[in-house]
C-alpha cells in the first residue's frame, strides 16, 4: 500500500524579527511545520514492511531544504511540488496542488496530514484534499491504526470521545498525540542522503498559477503584544506576596 | 440571498453566530440537521431556517448537501463554529464550492461593502487581516460572542432532503466531561500547566476554583498528553478562548499558543517558579514561586478577604 504524508516547510516564528516597521521574515529559518513531524511519524507508525511511505510537500525552493530532515524520519521518498509564489498560496490552492500530486503518484490508499500548520493553522488542507479526491476524512485524530483495508481513529469532539472507522482509501489528519516525533538518529540521517527527492512542477500536474491565486487579500503580519500590567510581587515572604496579590484583585473588582 | 448563513448544531452555538452576523448588519438565515435546533432557532433568525433531513446525526456528514444549499442560495458569508466537526464541514464544503475558508476569525468587521477578518497566525505570535472577496466560509470561536436575543420576526422554516456521506462511521462514543461551570460562562478560571506534578494535585486547582467560584482549565499538554482534564478544557489557539474576569495560571510557561486564548480576559494572574517564564509578560499580576506553597496561602487569603478579615 502507498501512504502519502503531507508536510509543509514553515518559517520558524522565533526567528522572525519584530520592529516598529513590522515583521521581518527575510532572515527567518525554515522548519518542518511542528505537527507535520507527528504526521510523518504517524504515517511511519501504521506502515508495514511492504508499504511505501511517500512524503509530499508544496512550497518554494526553500521547501527542498527540509527534505533531508523529512527523509531521515523514515519515508522512502519525497515528492516536492515547487512553485515560486507558493508562499502566498491559501488552503484552497495548497489542497488543489497536493490532491493533483496524489493523483499523479497514483494508487494512494492513505493520506496523512498534520492537524494544522504552525504558521497558518487553518485546519483545512487535509479535509479539502479528501473532498477533492472523493475520499472520506477523519480529522484531528489523537490515535489511529490501519486494520486490513480499514482505518480506525479516535478523537475528541467537545466532551465526547468518538471512535471512528472507514474503508481505505481515506485521509487522516492527526494531533501530536497520535505519534511522538523524536529527533532522528545519526544512522537515519545518513540513510536519508541516499533516498530520492522527486521534484514536480505545477505544469506537470496540469495546474496554472492563476487557478491558484489566493481568494482573500491578506494584509501584513502584525505582532500580537499582550497589553498587561506585568506587576510582580517579588518582595518579602510568600504570605506578604499573596496578601499583595489579593489586595490588587479586590481593587480590580474581580474578587466577589 | 444576501446576508449570512449560519450553521448551527446547537441553539446556543447558532445564537452566538447570529450575534456575529448581526454585528456585520447582515440578515441571517440558519441551517441545521437537528429538528429541535431548527425549531428553536426560528425565534432568533430573521430570514429562513433550513432543516437538512437525512440519515445521519452528524452535521458534517451533510457537507455535500450543505454545499448545494450554499450554491443555490448564494449568501455573502457562511459562519460556522470553530469546532472539530465545524472545521471539517467548513473545509469539505469550501473545497466542493471552490471558495475561501478563513478559519478561526477572532474579529470580523465591515466598512459597509467589504468584510475584513482578523486571525492569529504563527501560534498566536502574529495576527493578520484578510479582506474577503466573494462568498467566503468563516469559522468563528463562538465562545467569544454572546448568544443573540430573539429577533423581531419569526423565521420561515424550510425542510431540505439531504444525502449524508456516511463512509466514516462512529463505532463508539464515550463522554469525558468534567463537572463544574463551563469555560464560556465562568467569571473566574484557574488554569493548570505541566508545573502540576501529579494528577491528584488537581484538587489544589479545584479548591482555588472553589474559593473563586470559578472553573478549572489547563494547557494543551495537560489535556492531550497527560489526559488529566478533558480536551474541551484546554485554553489556547487550538482550544477554548476565554472571556472571564479573572484567570489564574498555575505552573504554565505561557507560550503564545496558550496565551492566544486569554486575550479577552480582564485580569491575568501568573504563579510560576521560573522568573523568566513568558507568562509573566502576559500577566497583570505575578508571583514568582512554587505553586504548591503559594496556592494554599492564596485560597486562605481569598477566604479571609471574603469574610471581611
Ligand atoms: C500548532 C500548535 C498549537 C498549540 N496549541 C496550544 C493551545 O491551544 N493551548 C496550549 O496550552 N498549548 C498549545 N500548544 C503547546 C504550547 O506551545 C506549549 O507547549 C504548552 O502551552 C506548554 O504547556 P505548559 O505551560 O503546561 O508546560 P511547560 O511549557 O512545560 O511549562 C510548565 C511551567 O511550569 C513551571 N513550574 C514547574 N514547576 C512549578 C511549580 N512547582 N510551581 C510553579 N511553577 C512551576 C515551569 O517553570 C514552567 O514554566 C500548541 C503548540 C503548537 C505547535
Amino acid at each position: 500500500m502507498n501512504i502519502v504524508v503531507c508536510y509543509k516547510s514553515a518559517l520558524e516564528e522565533t526567528s522572525m524579527l519584530v520592529s516598529s516597521s513590522g515583521v521581518d521574515a527575510t532572515r527567518a529559518r525554515h522548519k518542518i511545520s511542528d505537527y507535520d513531524r507527528n504526521a510523518i511519524a504517524a504515517g511511519m507508525g501504521v506502515a508495514t514492511e511492504t508499504d511505501r511511505v511517500l512524503a509530499l510537500t508544496f512550497g518554494g525552493l526553500e521547501a527542498k531544504k527540509t527534505a533531508k530532515d523529512v527523509l531521515s524520519r523514515g519515508p522512502d521518498q519525497v515528492y516536492a511540488v515547487i512553485a515560486n509564489d507558493a508562499a502566498s498560496a491559501d488552503g484552497a490552492a495548497t489542497a488543489k496542488v497536493l490532491a493533483a500530486a496524489i493523483r499523479s503518484i497514483g494508487d494512494v490508499d492513505l493520506v496523512v496530514c498534520g492537524e494544522g500548520s504552525s504558521d497558518s493553522y487553518a485546519h483545512q488542507v487535509g479535509p479539502r484534499i479528501a473532498a477533492l479526491l472523493s475520499m472520506p476524512v477523519m480529522s484531528e485524530l489523537s490515535e489511529f491504526s490501519v486494520e486490513g483495508t480499514a482505518i480506525k481513529g479516535k478523537r475528541t469532539v467537545g466532551g465526547v470521545t468518538e471512535f471512528l472507522c472507514a474503508d481505505l482509501p481515506a485521509v487522516a489528519t492527526v494531533l501530536p498525540a497520535a505519534a511522538e516525533a523524536p529527533i532522528p538518529g545519526l544512522k537515519a540521517v545518513l540513510a536519508a542522503g541516499k533516498k530520492p527527492l522527486t521534484e514536480m512542477t505545477l505544469a506537470e500536474l496540469g495546474l496554472d498559477a492563476t487557478s491558484l491565486a489566493p481568494k482573500t487579500s491578506a494584509g501584513p503580519l502584525t505582532a500580537v503584544l499582550a497589553s498587561r500590567k506585568r506587576i510582580l510581587f517579588p518582595d518579602g515572604d510568600a504570605s506578604s506576596q499573596v496578601a499583595g496579590l489579593v489586595g490588587a484583585l479586590v481593587k480590580e473588582g474581580v474578587l466577589r | 440571498m444576501t446576508g449570512a448563513l449560519v450553521v448551527a448544531d446547537t441553539i446556543e452555538g447558532g445564537r452566538r453566530l447570529i450575534t456575529v452576523a448581526a454585528g456585520l448588519n447582515l440578515p441571517v438565515s440558519a441551517v441545521t440537521h437537528d429538528p429541535t435546533v431548527a425549531t428553536g432557532l426560528t425565534d432568533y433568525v430573521s430570514d429562513v431556517v433550513y432543516h437538512l433531513v437525512g440519515s445521519s446525526d452528524r452535521l458534517h456528514d451533510y457537507y455535500s448537501a450543505f454545499a448545494g444549499l450554499v450554491r443555490d442560495r448564494q449568501p455573502d458569508l457562511v459562519l460556522i463554529a470553530d469546532t472539530v466537526p465545524g472545521r471539517e464541514l467548513a473545509a469539505m464544503s469550501a473545497a466542493q464550492l471552490d471558495v475561501a475558508l478563513v478559519s478561526g476569525a477572532t474579529r470580523l468587521v465591515t466598512d459597509g461593502t467589504r468584510i475584513t477578518a482578523t486571525r492569529l497566525v504563527y501560534g498566536g505570535s502574529f495576527e493578520r487581516e484578510e479582506q474577503l472577496g466573494g462568498l467566503t466560509i468563516v469559522t468563528v470561536p463562538t465562545e467569544l460572542h454572546h448568544p443573540a436575543a430573539a429577533s423581531a420576526t419569526t423565521a420561515e422554516r424550510v425542510t431540505v432532503e439531504a444525502t449524508a456521506d456516511q463512509r466514516v462511521t462512529v463505532t463508539k462514543r464515550a463522554t469525558v466531561t468534567r463537572s463544574g461551570p463551563d469555560l464560556a460562562s465562568a467569571l473566574a478560571i484557574v488554569g493548570v500547566g505541566l508545573g502540576l506534578r501529579h494528577r491528584d494535585d488537581l484538587s489544589l486547582a479545584d479548591e482555588l476554583a472553589g474559593a473563586l467560584d470559578g472553573a478549572v482549565a489547563c494547557t494543551r499538554p495537560v489535556a492531550e498528553d497527560r489526559g488529566w482534564l478533558p480536551t474541551e478544557r484546554y485554553i489556547g489557539i487550538s482550544g477554548a478562548k476565554i472571556t472571564s474576569d479573572l484567570y489564574v495560571a498555575l505552573g504554565i510557561s505561557g507560550q503564545t499558543q496558550h496565551t492566544a486564548g486569554l486575550r479577552d480576559v480582564k485580569v491575568v494572574v501568573a504563579i510560576n517558579s521560573d522568573p523568566a517564564a513568558p507568562i509573566f509578560a502576559a500577566a497583570d499580576y505575578g508571583i514568582v514561586g512554587d505553586l504548591y506553597q503559594i496556592v494554599p496561602l492564596l485560597i486562605q487569603a481569598i477566604e479571609d478577604s471574603r469574610h471581611g478579615q
